[in-house]
């Protein structure tokens, strides 16, 4: 008897990478929330936040690297020693994850940690042949104008790094939701929808449970998204009957979403989750009403999965996939004209930065720190026995255990 | 050829970064006088200890052949040498009541200090490679070289053992086996290194052996004419080349040959702006570099071999009274500046030790790399003088590792 053998299908995984106090929030979010299939992982340069996160693995920056760059490290030039610093820590890093289809990167654009790696660690992740999504959370407009102006402008570049880019902005979310909300809930609705969005697209690109009736593969998600690489993402819920329809008209309101937006997407993806009694008539009357709503030209793929669960209730969630990225920060509340005077103001910083360049620097020397997963190079000497001498591996080049 | 046999020992040094088997037969004077010299250059270890059975095997078989085509003599058995990170030593102590009718001490009596002395519990990994006495104590009179003939009722022995992993040493003597040699006796590199460099006077008033080879730096301490203490620490050129090699960024080869051509100990021995030509590797071409950062590197990395040598003999009650300073050898005591850097740290006189008390090729052999090699020949005709040759076989390595404990006694007398 000929047996053939079974070769296990290995799940496409997919990477969770919170850089920062804004990815910190939504990595705990995603931890305590157990999503499936997403391993996360934490960069920051605080070891309290280290500490606290939830995350499986962590790595901490040096703060002496971070804190000198000032926020400034995506538009400061390449190769300048502190970037290069701070670039071989990273790949560090990026060389200790597993293989991975799809990288999320999270991260706030305020000026803090996340604004200065994530336009460093996305490059890094794609040479490793990854597909990057980032995350990007804005401040809020009462912290100025000046800071909102800031980040748009740390945005920009991201747009042309990543694969997609979803923006958060916070002001949008909180338009949504009850003016009452207590402090420590207040990023909540943020990191949920983050969280959401990878737990969709887990859900719909590698599920490995039965209940998946219609999967999406993952290379749809790659085709769809041309040059315009901004996402936005919605999720509602209904009830009763035409509760697909009513699922899709809740997710219209979403906070980070319109009508007009969707109708400048390449594509939408929509995962419709119900209950047993999901019938197609239901889910033919919901696509037929978000048909309507946005244009004929806009392609539609789903992904339908049955959870038990659910009941007589169904979920939805909209991923735009290819928004017009400058249509994208209209809906924010951002008008052009500020984005002109922004530019302005920005040709100006230029200027004067280029003036302060031609001070004399100080080169500082490539520095790396001890973390548990990777250790330092040791040359040829990687694969003998090491000479440990008094907690110490003698074998790493002296000059990099000791500072001059 | 006809010729008569002649009495002649081979001593081979296997090292880190070469292989070196030295031929040397007694003179008229009885003298030691080396006929001969084989060098190859060693793949197949890492700090000291064989990683690469087969590429051991085919350098050992090279260095020897070479040396026989220069003594024109065939080779059969061999002194091999042993270091490497899993050496230890320990200084121990054994007592005997003399219970003859006259109290005199006996060549049986010594014996039996001795093995009371060695008798400490190793672990079963483990074995002694040597058992040196350091002195012995008559009726509390310390300070006995000879206690034969003399009349007492207790008999102590000070003695530093030393001890090796079994299976390292096992592998040396494998190499050897398989590239068609006999092993008549495996010997502590810094032994070795300690016969060919220092002077009695040197020995009896307090000396440190410091061998930096490439894979090991190895000690040893003399006072009173006896070893006191040794010790490898698995540090040593390779791994100045190494950091140079990650520094640099330059491959491992390249960066030994910068090692060896612009190489230097201290930065303060080079002028400010001087540079040299980083060669180019493949997809890239050669560059200037400024010598300095080099330096730096190296400075590093031989400040802290230095550093722990010094903190290792500090650790011992003998660290004071060495007078006769240190005496430097191996390798990389080559590289320019280390004598320097090595007074600056230890603050003794340092001097570079070439071996010595040999004739024959000495032109050749007037530098510190072949310090192990010759000590290695001049122990073979030590041990030699009070036995006949007992070759090593493959079958009874172990016996022999255990046989050979007594064996510094006897030269000792």
């Amino acid at each position: 008897m000929i047996t053939f053998s079974q070769k296990q299908k290995k799940p496409r995984k997919i990477i969770a990478i919170g850089i920062g106090g804004a990815g910190y929030n939504v990595i705990n979010d995603i931890v305590r929330n157990s999503v499936p299939g997403v391993e996360t992982y934490f960069i920051d340069s605080n070891k309290t936040t280290i500490k606290d996160c939830l995350s499986q693995i962590k790595y901490c920056i040096p703060r002496k690297l971070v804190g000198e760059l000032g926020g400034n490290a995506g538009s400061r030039a390449v190769n300048s020693p502190e970037v290069k610093a701070l670039k071989e820590n990273l790949k560090c890093f990026v060389n200790s994850l597993p293989p991975a289809e799809m990288v999320f990167t999270i991260s706030g654009l305020g000026g803090g940690v996340g604004t200065i790696i994530m336009p460093l660690l996305i490059p890094l992740l794609k040479q490793r042949r990854m597909w990057v999504w980032s995350l990007v959370t804005l401040p809020f407009f009462f912290e100025g104008k000046t800071k909102i102006i800031n980040s748009l402008a740390r945005l920009r570049p991201i747009y042309e790094i990543a694969n997609a880019v979803m923006v958060v902005a916070h002001d949008r979310v909180f338009k949504m939701v009850d003016k009452n909300l207590s402090m420590k809930e207040v990023f909540t609705p943020a990191n949920n929808l983050c969280g959401e969005l990878i737990l969709a697209v887990t859900r719909l690109t590698c599920c490995e449970d039965s209940d998946h009736q219609v999967k999406i593969r993952f290379d749809d998600i790659k085709r769809k998204l041309t040059d315009r690489r901004a996402t936005c993402f919605a999720k509602g819920g209904g009830s009763g009957s035409d509760r697909i329809k009513k699922a899709i008209e809740e997710a219209l309101k979403g906070p980070l979403v319109s009508v007009e937006l969707l109708r400048s997407a390449e594509g939408i993806i929509i995962d419709i989750c119900g209950g047993k009694n999901l019938s197609m008539d239901e889910i033919k009357k919901g696509m037929e009403f978000l048909q309507a709503e946005v244009s004929d030209r806009v392609s539609m793929s789903f992904g339908i999965t049955v959870d038990d669960g659910l009941k007589d209730r169904a979920q939805v969630c909209l991923i735009a996939l290819g928004v017009d990225s400058d249509n994208a920060a209209n809906s924010w509340g951002l008008s052009l004209e500020r984005e002109d005077s922004r530019r302005g103001r920005l040709e100006a910083a230029g200027n004067k930065s280029k003036d302060g360049s031609q001070r004399p620097r100080r080169y500082r020397k490539a520095e790396q720190t001890m973390i548990n997963f990777k250790q330092l190079s040791k040359g040829r000497f990687e694969k003998s026995k090491a000479t440990i001498y008094e907690g110490i591996d003698l074998d790493i080049p002296t000059f990099l255990r000791k500072k001059r | 050829m006809g010729a008569k046999r002649r009495d002649f020992v081979v001593g081979l040094d296997i090292g880190t970064t070469k292989i070196c088997a030295v031929v040397a037969e007694q003179d008229s004077k009885g003298v030691p006088c080396v006929i001969g010299v084989g060098i190859t250059p060693s793949y197949g270890l890492r700090k000291g200890i064989v990683v690469n059975l087969e590429s051991t095997t085919d350098s050992v078989e090279k260095a020897i052949e070479l040396a026989e085509d220069m003594a024109r003599i065939e080779i059969n058995s061999v002194f091999a040498g042993i270091a490497g990170g899993h050496i230890g030593s320990v200084n121990s102590r054994g007592q005997i009541p003399i219970t003859h009718k006259d109290n005199e001490i006996t060549n049986d009596d010594v014996k039996r200090v001795v093995s009371m002395a060695k008798a400490i519990s190793i672990p079963i990994d483990r074995e002694v490679i040597h058992t040196i006495p350091q002195e012995f104590i008559v009726d509390g009179q310390g300070g006995v070289k000879d206690p034969r003939g003399m009349s007492g009722v207790r008999l102590e022995a000070e003695v530093h053992i030393v001890t090796g992993a079994i299976t390292s040493a096992q592998n040396i003597v494998k190499s050897i086996t398989r590239a068609g040699f006999q092993v008549e006796d495996i010997v502590l590199q810094p032994l070795a290194s300690s016969l060919a460099t220092l002077t009695q006077e040197e020995k009896d008033s307090g000396v440190i052996l410091v061998d930096i080879g490439g894979g090991t730096t190895d000690v040893v301490l003399y006072l009173d004419g006896s070893v006191r203490h040794t010790y490898v620490l698995s540090l040593g050129g390779d791994h100045v080349t190494n950091d140079i090699a990650v520094g640099l960024k330059i491959p491992i080869a390249k960066a030994e040959e910068i090692k060896k051509r612009f190489g230097c100990a201290r930065v303060d021995m080079v002028s400010e702006n001087e540079e040299f030509m980083l060669p180019g590797v493949i997809g890239r071409a050669a560059s200037r570099m400024q010598r300095k950062q080099l330096i730096e590197i190296i400075e590093l990395r031989m400040e802290e071999i230095f550093d722990l040598v010094k903190q290792d003999v500090e650790r011992t009650e003998y660290g004071e009274l060495v007078s006769s300073g240190v005496v430097l050898t191996g390798g990389t005591s080559l590289l320019k500046g280390s004598i320097e850097m090595a007074q600056d740290i230890f603050g003794i006189p340092v001097r570079l030790g070439t071996p010595r008390g040999v004739t024959g090729l000495i032109e050749v052999l007037d530098s510190p790399i072949y310090s192990t090699g010759v000590g290695l020949a001049q122990y073979g005709f030590k041990f030699r003088g009070s036995k006949k040759p007992r070759p090593f076989t493959g079958r009874n390595i172990f016996t022999k590792v255990i046989r050979r404990m007594t064996e510094w006694v006897g030269e000792y007398f």
